[in-house]
């Protein structure tokens, strides 16, 4: 965040034009995400040999997304954003299973359990900020984990859950059936449907005044208590809003798999975090790139050097020391210095 | 009753050893004010490095005075190189670099380690067992840990207390223009304190070898059972530390005993209560 030097001096009219029209250009820059957000979906769609790589890239995309929204927006690190996700998979996958193969009763389900189950934890979490904060997220996902781990009943444990049937998409008029082996083409169109729908609230929120004031919150917390915000409400809120879409990319993840599996949840948690952090903190954009660029990392370096997630880390540290504010960051500080340059000769 | 009194003797040992990293965890914390999320990673290294050593020199004394010295090294040159940078910025990012480097770190010693894990010899001196009165009889060793265990506590009150390193740092910490315009090379005095915890990882980790083995992953869990100790004693209470480590050591055993699936959840539980209901921890006093 860069900070305006105050200048008293400027009539406070001129000032308040200027305010306007900064804010002006500003939500202009955050509808911008989107087009870019169609774009990377539609070159991914075209480029992106592997199906279930492409979709895994747009639900990955959305968690890493709902993840900045704390991460970025809010100045808070969740170290247990894989509880959300992992059981958003099973609230679909048990749906699926055990009630009626529709896609919309499923992540339904997976949203509003989430955000339930999300502002829950983030009542207790958010009683303390910083390090704390992320301790007690750390702390909350291991719960979440071993509870999956023992509750072998209903989450099969260590073998996971396993036959989730594919569901319909029921719309008027018609019905899409949603299968990622049958029908990957049509699976991801519904994804990206979905992606971006999701992502355009997550716009709208960072850009409504509750998302003003969760940036504000992070910058001075004081001074936005100051001002009468109440800071726990706003980031519970934001809590549980990240909550939810991370178990609707859950839900969807489960369903791209047919399957949901038990792996640790805070290194899932770290994973995303990764994703968030590589890609950008500073916009939702951002972090949907990181998802892009890990996965795509992943599976072609993994073909090749069995320890690929040493390169990951490597990069991952150098960016957290140089470049905090990730790839796009670094590129969208590229391109502005390129067009300043430009304007100059002109 | 004879197995619950073993189970609270074997509850103490990992307690301990909990202990051990908690509080290298908590000084790192307490003093620098820098998250230290590595830490676990240090302990597998430590843990290895003390393999590789009993597998060249054969003495497992040798590594308990070798791995501390190596470790503190290793600690000082990624304090003058990675840590340092971080000092000035927030603690979120400390946690997000030193979070990387866990996976650099891991991922490090696979390749070089291979991903299986390895069982280390103990001490052929401490191989019997020894009748504690009660319960059945333990292996000498784990008395033995708990005794070092004792030994670095009390050593590292000292330091503490009886040398004037935590006065500097503490003092560094709240004005360091101030500590060094009075002549004291502050950054020297950092780099000790950082070493001095990654140090007690290392030898945390020379003493769990004997027991559990090596495995990269093996720093990844406890690190996390650190955490709630730290937390649940309270960040930067050193007796917070070696209370609540105890105590979750003896809880996670007895749970382990009565209702062994809930022994994971436990300790998550504990620190879910105490955040709750006394955010500063059990000896914490901010």
């Amino acid at each position: 965040m860069t900070v305006e030097p105050e200048t008293p001096a400027v009539p406070i009219e001129q000032a308040t034009a200027t305010t306007t029209q900064r804010a002006g250009t500003r939500s202009a820059t955050t509808w911008q995400q989107l087009w870019l957000l169609l774009g990377a979906i539609v070159v991914i769609f075209f480029t992106v040999p592997d199906p279930s790589l492409a979709i895994s890239i747009l639900i990955f995309g959305l968690w890493a997304a709902s993840v900045n929204l704390l991460l970025g927006y809010g100045g808070l690190v969740s170290f247990g954003h894989a509880l959300p996700f992992g059981w958003g998979g099973y609230i679909s996958g048990l749906l699926l299973l055990h009630v009626a193969p529709n896609a919309w009763l499923a992540l339904g389900g997976s949203v509003l359990a989430m955000g339930v189950l999300a502002a829950l934890v983030g009542a207790v979490c958010l009683r303390r900020t910083e390090v704390y904060f992320s301790m007690l997220t750390l702390a909350f996902a291991q719960l979440g984990f071993f509870i999956a781990l023992q509750w072998r009943s209903v989450t099969g444990g260590d073998d996971g859950l396993a036959g989730i049937p594919s569901p319909n998409l029921t719309l008027p008029g018609f019905t899409i059936r949603m299968s990622s082996i049958g029908d990957p083409m049509t699976f991801y169109i519904v994804t990206a449907i979905i992606v971006t729908a999701v992502f355009a609230f997550l716009i709208l929120y960072t850009d409504s005044p509750v998302g003003r004031a969760l940036q504000g919150i992070r910058e001075s917390e004081e001074r936005a208590r100051g001002c009468g915000y109440n800071a726990r409400a706003i980031q519970l809120l934001t809590f549980t809003v990240s909550g939810s879409v991370a178990g609707l990319a859950g839900g969807l993840f489960a369903m791209l798999n047919n399957f949901v599996g038990l792996s640790p949840y805070w290194l899932l948690s770290g994973v995303v975090l990764i994703m968030a952090i590589l890609g950008g903190r500073g916009s939702l954009f951002g972090s949907f790139l990181g998802a892009v660029v890990f996965l795509l990392l992943e599976h072609y370096l993994s073909q090749n050097f069995a320890s690929w997630q040493i390169i990951v880390g490597a990069v991952f540290v150098l960016c957290v020391l140089a470049f905090p504010q990730g790839l796009w960051g670094v590129l969208t500080g590229a391109l502005g210095r390129v067009s300043q340059l430009g304007r100059a000769r002109a | 009753m004879e197995q619950l009194t073993s189970q609270i003797a074997l509850g103490l040992v990992s307690g301990a050893l909990l202990v051990l990293l908690a509080l290298g965890l908590n000084l790192i914390f307490g003093m620098l004010e820098f998250i230290n999320f590595s830490h676990g990673a240090l302990y597998m290294v430590g843990a290895y490095v003390a393999a590789y050593v009993l597998g060249a020199v054969g003495n497992f004394w040798i590594a308990l005075i070798l791995v501390p010295i190596i470790m503190a090294m290793i600690g000082a040159a990624l304090e003058r190189t990675l840590i340092r940078p971080m000092y000035p910025r927030n603690q979120v990012d400390a946690l997000l670099l030193t979070f990387g480097l866990t996976y650099v770190i891991i991922e490090g010693v696979r390749m070089i380690a291979g991903s299986g894990g390895r069982s280390v010899a103990g001490p052929e001196e401490l191989a019997f067992q020894v009748s504690l009165g009660f319960g059945r009889p333990l292996p000498a060793y784990l008395l033995f840990v708990v005794v070092v265990v004792g030994l670095v506590v009390l050593g590292l009150w000292l330091f503490l207390n009886r040398t004037n390193v935590g006065l500097i740092v503490r003092g560094g910490i709240r004005d360091h223009i101030m500590i060094r315009a009075l002549g004291v090379r502050f950054d020297r005095y950092r780099i000790v304190v950082f070493a001095v915890g990654v140090a007690v990882a290392g030898l945390a980790g020379v003493l769990t070898g004997p027991i559990t083995g090596v495995y990269p992953e093996m720093g990844a869990d406890i690190l996390i059972l650190a955490f709630v100790v730290v937390v649940v004693g309270g960040m930067g209470s050193f007796w917070g530390s070696v209370v609540s480590g105890l105590l979750i050591g003896l809880i996670v055993a007895i749970t382990t005993l009565y209702a062994s699936i809930y022994a994971g959840i436990v300790p998550f539980l504990l620190m879910i209560l105490v955040m709750t209901f006394r955010p500063r921890g059990l000896l914490g006093t901010t």
